[in-house]
């Protein structure tokens, strides 16, 4: 079999296809739940990007069409990214939280996510020659077309990381920490694997995402060990029926003509009365 | 030059599935082989394309780098044979058999190693560097080495259809068919040219990695689904503090409500159970707003009868006073939704009983468990209930010492069934 991919493309390919893989991933198992959809929102755009600008944008000259449009698909996952943290957030308890605060900085750096995209769009050339796998020394920092695109994406990423920050001084608890933290280390890593060379810069990205996927993968185990133990508040029966059968099925109401036994204990409340609290405990185990 | 970073990155994402599999879910004996599984196929990928098929020189002892791919292989027919374990069997099932293949193909997958180990050089030429050669499929000696690998994975392939047979819940098969998708994008990847094994093998690896995010957002849903059950305080304490702490008795001073429905026992009787339940459904939203807007914990339903603790299982400083106005917003949004309960002429009402005391909370149970608070402030909290009248709300008298003077009005003390001496009472006006 002769191939005329070129082999240059392959680990963006690589990355691509596990940026969209844990997107996927995110999308289809967890559509329902808003910080899962954005999460995945933000990979599959993410391996859109790194899997398409280099083919896209692989020869030298005027980028095709399809290729302008490409910037878009960053944009949307560093908007969504920061969408993530805004919607974890959320579903922390907000007594101790800065909200407004990190509510108008994760905006603007969604604002700073826009600005990079337009960029992109317009000047498509310059994105592929003197940002994305441009740095390859401190000399490339001084291209002018390198802070027009980099300058937006710094300030998503400080703001996105006050955020964090602000988040975790919050106290989540652990399972919530997990992902936080997680999500602390591996963006900075995406973010620079796709400024720095290839060879160096997919490396850097599998690692990125293999860190949000340990850490995403500890908050799905820890909410379905926290599952199982609370399942046994119920009867074992109904856990059985949930396990087997689905949620839907257990919360459909049914007729049904049923037996129901009722016992109490003959002077309880006396009892209760008369013994401390904790023999009363023995009793009743 | 990029050939390099390509395995590279095709091991480290197994190597950081296995990392993610292992830390998440340590306990589980599944999750443990099947990250020993994609582990040791990360560190074979790496090694075997380094030190063999981009060597210029292969040392004499390349036979030992087919050891890590045997644990791949055998670890993964392990997974499967633990999955079997965590399925119930129908009664009068032959399981034996299934667990025989998985043992032969994991024989097979040690035999791979053991003639690596004896032929390195054959090995070498017409396996691991089989892309290279036209027509390497015909030899006998690709064969050697090829055969071994692909019957442990048919063997995989039996257990996996044996399983999905005994139609595991919706769970367990989305992942045992992403296993089954996967495999042999992982097999594709000894045969194919370097590049294309590459990116066949990140294939199979994204499979496994939907299936499992699937798995486990399943479990956590799960989860979620049951949390619904128990009050958000109590899940919140079990899912903070773990489960040893939420098992702990505990004495805490806290306020008790308890408040029923006024003529529900005729009512449900005589109604049709849907019309029934339409109403109960209303007048748990009702009280159930009104409790969470207070932080107090729903103990438990009990047909029209609703046991509410303020200052478990997390203390509370002001429960007397927070329990008083809740049982006011209680009757205030029951009164409102009441137009809707029950038949024209003889709508439900609403009574509530108030009681404050020292009481021992805990977990308790074995089959199936329950958080509890023991004390006489819960059954007074009942009693109390069960005397008041409509929109009546009757108050004990610890509750009455812990909040202002002006806030309850003084009735005569009432003799309660359980209690020896007749009880000091107050009422919340209106």
């Amino acid at each position: 079999m002769i191939l005329d991919f070129p082999v240059a493309w392959l680990p963006s390919l690589l990355v691509a296809l596990v940026g969209l893989g844990i997107g996927v991933a995110f999308l289809s198992a967890d559509f329902r739940a808003p910080t899962s959809r954005a999460l995945g929102i933000a990979f599959v755009a993410f391996g859109c990007s790194v899997g398409l600008s280099l083919p896209l944008g692989a020869a030298a000259g005027p980028v095709p069409l399809a290729g302008r449009w490409l910037a878009t698909a960053d944009a949307i996952a560093l908007i969504a990214s920061l969408e993530w943290v805004r919607r974890v957030r959320k579903t922390i308890e907000a007594e101790h939280l800065h909200v407004g605060v990190s509510n108008v900085l994760l905006r603007i750096g969604q604002v700073a996510g826009i600005a990079m995209g337009v960029a992109g769009v317009y000047a498509p050339e310059m994105r592929r020659d003197e940002f994305l796998g441009a740095v390859h020394g401190l000399e490339s920092l001084a291209q002018p077309g390198f802070w027009l695109f980099a300058g937006p994406l710094l300030v998503a990423l400080l703001t996105g990381a006050v955020a964090t920050v602000l988040l975790l001084r919050a106290q989540p608890d652990r399972t919530e920490r997990i992902r936080i933290v997680a999500a602390v280390i591996g963006f900075p890593l995406i973010v620079a694997g796709l400024i720095l060379p290839v060879k160096v810069g997919s490396i850097l990205m599998v690692s990125g995402e293999m860190i949000y996927l340990v850490g995403a993968m500890q908050y799905l185990v820890l909410q379905g060990q926290r599952g199982q133990f609370l399942a046994r508040f119920l009867s074992p029966q109904v856990e059985k029926l949930v396990r087997e059968r689905g949620l839907r099925h257990a919360v459909q109401h049914r007729s049904l003509e049923i037996t129901v036994v009722c016992s109490d204990l003959r002077g309880f409340t006396a009892f209760a009365q008369a013994h401390p609290s904790s023999s009363v405990i023995k009793t009743l185990r | 030059m990029f050939a390099i970073s390509l395995h590279t990155l095709v091991s480290l994402i197994a190597l950081g599935m296995a990392f993610a599999f292992i830390t998440a879910d340590a306990h589980s004996r599944t999750s443990q082989a099947l990250a020993i599984s994609l582990g040791a196929t990360g560190v074979a990928i790496f090694l075997n394309v380094s030190l063999i098929d981009m060597a210029e020189q292969v040392p004499s002892w390349s036979g030992w780098l087919a050891i890590p791919e045997s644990i791949g292989l055998i670890a993964m027919l392990e997974w499967l044979l633990r999955v079997r374990r965590t399925l119930p069997a129908a009664p009068g099932m032959n399981t034996s058999t299934g667990d025989r293949i998985l043992r032969v193909g994991q024989a097979s997958a040690a035999l791979y190693s053991v003639m690596s180990i004896a032929a390195p050089d054959l090995r070498v030429e017409h396996f691991v560097r089989a892309a290279t050669r036209p027509d390497s499929m015909g030899d006998w000696q690709f064969w050697l080495f090829a055969a071994p690998i692909e019957f442990a994975a048919l063997c995989g392939f039996a257990g996996i259809f044996l399983l999905l047979n005994r139609r595991p819940d919706r769970n367990e098969r989305i992942r045992l068919i992403a296993m089954a998708l996967a495999v042999p994008f992982f097999l594709a990847g000894f045969i194919l040219p370097r590049d294309l094994a590459a990116v066949s093998c990140v294939i199979g690896e994204i499979f496994l990695l939907v299936g499992s995010v699937r798995y486990y957002v399943e479990q956590g849903q799960r989860g979620q689904f049951m949390a619904r059950f128990l009050s958000p305080d109590v899940a919140k304490l079990v899912g903070e503090r773990g489960l040893k702490t939420a098992m702990q008795e505990n004495q805490l001073e806290i306020t008790v409500v308890s408040c029923d429905l006024r003529g529900f026992t005729p009512y449900a009787a005589a109604a049709p159970s849907g019309e029934v339940l339409r109403v109960l459904r209303d007048y748990y939203d009702a009280v159930g707003e009104v409790v969470g807007a207070y932080g107090a914990t729903i103990k438990d339903y009990a047909g029209d009868g609703i046991l509410i603790l303020v200052g478990a299982p997390i203390a509370m400083t002001d429960h007397a006073m927070r329990g008083i106005e809740m049982a006011r917003r209680i009757r205030t949004a029951c009164i409102d939704r009441s137009r809707g309960w029950g038949p024209e002429g003889s709508r439900l009402g609403i009574g509530i009983g108030v009681a404050s005391g020292t009481v021992t909370v805990g977990v308790i149970g074995t089959a199936a468990l329950e958080y509890t608070a023991v004390g006489s402030a819960v059954n007074l909290a009942s009693r109390l209930c069960e005397q008041a009248a409509h929109a009546e709300i009757l108050v004990d008298g610890r509750t009455c010492e812990l909040v202002p003077s002006h806030v309850l009005e003084c009735r005569a003390p009432l003799r309660v069934k359980g209690f020896p001496e007749p009880v000091a009472l107050f009422a919340a006006p209106a």
